[in-house]
């Protein structure tokens, strides 16, 4: 039988600070919310320059709603797995925390495929290039600044699954896991805005 | 919830029955997030008033959105503070949108700004 000691929250002693937040939590967090405004000065852009500008453009014919879908349950899915993979580390379960990580980097790199999909099919089959337009450039920034969010972030947790393999790993990095698994989710949000406002919002 | 259900063994501590309960809520958190995108993919297509459709898109997001940072990110076991903290650039972003949409809107005279 465990002791209890073996099932405390290996993240008790850091919250010991003068806000009783984690200091890396902290910042984290306050780094989304610079984040958010960052993104809204994005989408903000493109919802503006597709008032004015209307008919550059008719996005109904360059989308595919299938394959954005797809990617928008492909991303709410992984993120299912991070809250999952954090929970994990916190119960100090190592075998899940692994298994969990991995289906999240799994998802995020489905994500990055279909997005490079995308990209390539729009360039490609239907002549939307950054600089065709000023929809293709409002469009290529705004998700392209989204995909290389998403990008970072599988290389962030690709090197904790890599840094769980190691010696040096603790159970008090749970709170690095917990930290990058904010971003991860913040990632997913800002996708959840973008699906609605740039890609249904044009089937209306 | 079989196992939240269950007496806890002697010295399994209420921290790792805390998180037994969560995988259930992100379980039915995932489940109800997929449903909402679904809905969102059909009500595109229904004929009806495109006032209302842009209100449910916009109210389905907006439940997506908070749920994902309510349980996802931990905001409903946290303390407070990091809600005060993200809800304000998130309140900042929603401002600055806002107010460049409508400073931004379409002259119906015809000029484009």
């Amino acid at each position: 039988m465990a002791d209890s000691s073996t099932h405390a929250d290996p993240l008790e002693e850091l919250k010991n600070t003068n806000t009783g937040v984690e200091n890396k939590k902290m910042a984290m967090w306050a780094f989304l919310a610079s984040d958010c405004m960052f993104f809204g000065t994005l989408i903000s852009t493109h919802l503006i320059y597709r008032k004015i500008y209307p008919t550059v453009v008719d996005p109904t014919a360059i989308f595919s709603i299938e394959l954005t879908g797809f990617s928008s349950f492909i991303l709410l899915m992984s993120s299912f797995l991070m809250a999952l993979s954090v929970s994990a580390s916190h119960k100090k379960n190592m075998k899940s925390l692994r298994f969990f990580l991995f289906g999240t980097i799994i998802f995020g790199l489905i994500f990055l495929g279909g997005q490079v999909y995308e990209f390539s099919h729009f360039v490609h089959e239907r002549n939307l290039t950054l600089s065709s337009n000023v929809f293709g450039s409002t469009f290529y920034v705004l998700t392209g600044t989204h995909g290389v969010h998403v990008a970072l972030g599988v290389l962030w947790l690709a090197s904790w699954l890599g840094y769980t393999y190691s010696k040096k790993f603790k159970w008090e990095n749970a709170l690095d896991i917990e930290t990058a698994g904010l971003y991860w989710h913040f990632v997913d949000i800002v996708w959840i805005v973008i699906f609605t406002a740039v890609y249904l919002v044009e089937y209306l | 919830m079989a196992l939240s259900n269950k007496i806890p063994e002697p010295g399994f501590s209420s921290h790792l029955i805390q998180e037994h309960k969560k995988y259930f809520t992100f379980f039915n958190v995932a489940l109800a997030l997929i449903l909402i995108t679904a809905v969102e993919l059909v009500i595109v297509y229904i004929p009806v008033s495109k006032f209302i459709v842009l209100s449910s898109l916009t109210v389905l997001s907006l439940v997506k959105f908070l749920a994902v940072i309510w349980w996802f990110m931990h905001l409903r076991w946290d303390k407070a503070l990091c809600t005060i903290l993200f809800m304000i650039g998130l309140l900042v972003a929603t401002g600055t949108v806002t107010a460049l949409l409508f400073l931004f809107d379409v002259d119906p005279a015809g000029s484009p700004l």
